[in-house]
């Protein structure tokens, strides 16, 4: 039983924030598969920092991978590799938002699809996600 | 003689089509599926960038086709000085039918009026006397102030936060396009194709 694979204070708490990650990977993919691709590239290209070829790449397969993603993370399946993933995505975003608010750029965050607009919140949320997958990621490493 | 009714036959349906193909603001077939709105401001660099790089393109691609119905819609923001001084001047010029002529002129010359404030001056050459003498009283009246606070009410409530921002219609669904990612055509043309096929 891979939910119920630990019972102290921390292990309960890394589960619900495996399965809270899942959701809200789940969510960010729905938003952007429902919408036509390139308005996530857009969002992607405001941040400047990849050519054309290489935004329309990740705007098109970003959403599938945080779909897997947030599948693997509430079924438990894979769970260093998935947790890893996580904190490796996260922190790409996280470093790419504080290099934008540091250029003092006003530009979509494009983590929840249009009109999420880049501010402290969105900086704070996504810091609090990484936190959290971090801690995961450690738990699942434990012996 | 052949040759001239050849020469009218091409050119009839053309000079036919034109009046219905402009209105004011809006541009293209009220029928078409997609509807394209623009939030912008006259005095906003990024809404000239946009007039002059991407619609040229859209209005090609999508509007004289017949796929799109484009519409400007006024939004001046506080921080421009001239922005709503701007707008109620072309919106004055469009009751007149030379919105086009005017919105052209003003996003050319954005720099110098921006400076100087002259922007009576700057509309002067796609005016003829009488029509000049008819923007004061235009400017005051209820069709033009309520088109400019209709829009900027209508931009507000669909959650409109700056320019340019382009709002996509199709079947009910409403695609907010914003960002420095609007300023490349590539994302605009990926995102309406997909719309329509």
């Amino acid at each position: 039983m891979t939910f119920l694979s630990s019972k102290t204070p921390a292990g309960i708490l890394a589960l619900i924030l495996r399965v809270a990650l899942g959701v809200i990977f789940l969510y960010a993919a729905w938003v952007k598969l429902r919408e036509p691709w390139a308005m996530f590239a857009m969002a992607i290209d405001s941040y400047q920092v990849l050519p054309a070829w290489a935004v329309e790449l990740v705007a098109r397969a970003l959403p599938w991978f945080e779909l897997l993603l947030g599948v693997l993370l509430v079924a438990g399946v894979w769970r260093h590799v998935s947790a890893t993933a996580a904190s490796l995505l996260l922190a790409v975003f996280f470093g790419l938002m504080v290099r934008a608010m540091a250029k003092g750029m006003e530009i979509d965050c494009g983590c929840f699809g249009p009109g999420d607009r880049l501010s402290w919140v969105t900086l704070l949320r996504d810091g609090a996600l990484l936190a959290s997958s971090v801690f995961v990621t450690a738990r699942g490493f434990r012996p | 003689m052949k040759l001239l009714i050849a020469a009218l036959a091409i050119l009839l349906p053309v000079s036919a089509a034109a009046p219905d193909t402009i209105h004011g603001n809006a541009f293209g077939d009220p029928k078409a599926p997609i509807l394209i709105e623009v939030f912008s401001d006259f005095q906003c660099p990024g809404c000239k960038r946009f007039h002059d790089e991407d619609v040229p393109l859209i209005v090609k691609d999508y509007v004289t086709p017949g796929k799109a119905y484009l519409v400007y819609r006024y939004f001046p923001l506080q921080m421009h000085i001239y922005g709503r001084k701007s707008a109620e001047l072309v919106c004055a010029c469009a009751q007149l039918g030379k919105y086009e002529q005017a919105a052209d002129i003003l996003f050319a010359t954005q720099s110098l009026w921006s400076q100087d404030g002259k922007l009576d001056e700057t509309l002067a050459p796609v005016l003829t006397p009488a029509e000049r003498k008819k923007i004061p009283a235009l400017i005051k009246s209820a069709s033009v102030q309520k088109s400019i606070e209709g829009d900027m009410a209508e931009g507000a409530a669909l959650g409109v936060k700056g320019t340019p921002t382009m709002l996509v219609t199709y079947k009910s669904r409403r695609y907010p396009l914003v960002g420095e990612g609007l300023f490349n055509y590539r994302w605009i043309k990926a995102t309406l194709d997909d719309l329509l096929k």
